[in-house]
């Protein structure tokens, strides 16, 4: 991509090097190139928010598109209340909701409560199975690889409403408060529907990385067999 | 799980977060100290806190920027087309303002007209002189668009600018009066009407009945000629 470097086209000089503030200013007074370097400062972590709500290239290209567009639009509007990246960020938050709302293509299933969720039954919690702290010695390449494959698999395996609240508040940081604002529900639905997707998501990744984790004993050989990588299981026997 | 283990382990999670009150916090700090389950669930919020922004930024990283320059050609042509819609719907706004404003589409009208004349003849209430005065453009007027740079003062004859010269004149101000005839190429008429052929760049039509010299000179002694 070429850099947009100085520009005088609206009397504003700015560069890549320039702070929000004043290429919001620049912009705003018909500076394409300020628009062009605010694009190109933000373009890979607004990409990664709405990826991680739609888990998909194309369609998180798209939602940066659109984001953009809908900034252009509204720059007017932004009133420096909050960081310009916190205002990005909602944006494009709200673009992927969107997105999800209009292309409903996956069957929202998700756990609200224990009973729903079910223990896992393979690694039960209380069981004694080691956690996910026990990866501390798979650090070779390979097996980095493939750990972070097990993570790209079981974050695409969660519900959307899973994931939303996971990437808003692990990736974005927002507060619960923020979080429940945005997805139009209250304060403990958030704190309930963000324990349940972490739980998800560690069950899922403990089925996947079984065979890393030090120490570990499945409980139940045969089930555990099955969800194992092929790489995994062939590791395990060579002695 | 049971529901109160179920309720202390969503505690874990918030006090993760930050976001218990203080006496919550201790609480749960108390029991994370007596169950090691319990912590070794914290622990693992941190690891797939680390795992998550890894693969996001990991993602991020691994699209081209040929990709994101393909997205930004869209945004481009997105931005342009809803400038273009923006200015689609100031045209419907003007639209408005012609219709609301059509009552006054004539008087305006000839007074725009007064900018493509090239003769006026113009005879003031308080003009006791008969004679009017006279002004000459080229043949080349009939191009002559509204933004001008000197109006035809009244009482001023100008010098005809060069044959195939094109030549603005300024929006006159809409004064009590009527045009009745114009003049060019040595030709005087009379205005039978004025029509306006939007989304041309002629813009307005003068249709002129050719005065005969007898009719002229009535038209002079009887009546106002502008």
């Amino acid at each position: 991509m070429s850099s947009a470097s100085t520009s005088t086209a609206s009397g504003i000089v700015v560069s890549p090097e320039s702070d929000d503030e004043s290429l919001v200013a620049a912009a705003l007074n018909g500076n394409s190139a300020a628009f062009r370097v605010l694009y190109e400062r933000y373009q890979r972590r607004l990409y990664a928010v709405a990826f991680g709500y739609v888990r998909n290239r194309d369609e998180a290209l798209e939602i940066l598109q659109e984001t953009f567009i809908k900034i252009h639009r509204n720059l007017h509007r932004f009133e420096g209340n909050s960081s310009l990246y916190t205002w990005f960020y909602r944006i494009t938050s709200n673009a992927a909701k969107d997105h999800l709302r209009r292309n409903k293509r996956r069957t929202s299933y998700e756990f609200e409560d224990g009973r729903a969720e079910g223990r896992d039954e393979t690694h039960p919690v209380g069981n004694g199975v080691s956690g996910l702290g026990r990866l501390g010695t798979s650090s070779g390449m390979t097996q980095q690889r493939e750990i972070m494959a097990a993570v790209r698999a079981s974050l695409d395996e969660l519900s959307d409403n899973h994931r939303a609240v996971l990437t808003m508040r692990e990736f974005q940081g927002l507060s619960y408060e923020e979080m429940a604002a945005q997805m139009e529900c209250s304060m403990g639905t958030i704190m309930s529907r963000l324990f349940h997707a972490r739980k998800n998501l560690q069950k899922k990744l403990r089925a996947r990385l079984a065979g890393y984790i030090e120490d570990f004993e499945p409980p139940a050989e045969d089930q555990n067999e099955e969800r194992r990588p092929a790489s995994v299981r062939k590791a395990e026997a060579t002695p | 799980m049971s529901e109160p283990q179920n309720a202390r382990e969503t505690q874990v999670s918030a006090l993760f977060d930050s976001e218990l009150d203080e006496a919550t916090s201790a609480e749960v700090e108390r029991a994370l100290a007596d169950d090691p389950m319990l912590s070794e669930d914290l622990e693992d919020f941190g690891h797939l806190k680390r795992a998550i922004v890894a693969d996001l930024e990991r993602e991020a990283s691994e699209v081209p920027g040929a990709r994101f320059e393909q997205v930004w050609d869209e945004i481009e042509r997105g931005i342009a087309a809803s400038t273009a819609e923006s200015v689609q719907e100031n045209r419907g706004l003007r639209g408005l303002f012609e219709t609301l404003l059509s009552g006054w589409r004539a008087p305006l009208t000839v007074g725009a007209a007064a900018c493509v004349v090239a003769v006026v003849v113009f005879r003031g209430p308080s003009d006791g002189d008969d004679g009017g005065l006279v002004a000459t453009a080229p043949d080349a007027v009939e191009t002559a668009g509204p933004a001008a740079e000197a109006p035809p003062t009244p009482g001023v004859k100008e010098a005809p600018p060069a044959a195939g010269t094109l030549v603005s004149y300024e929006r006159p101000e809409v004064f009590d009066g009527e045009v009745e005839a114009v003049e060019f190429s040595g030709v005087r008429g009379q205005i039978l009407q004025i029509t306006d052929q939007e989304g041309t760049q002629r813009g307005l039509t003068i249709w002129i009945d050719e005065i005969e010299d007898e009719e002229e000179e009535e038209a002079a002694d009887g009546g106002h000629r502008i």
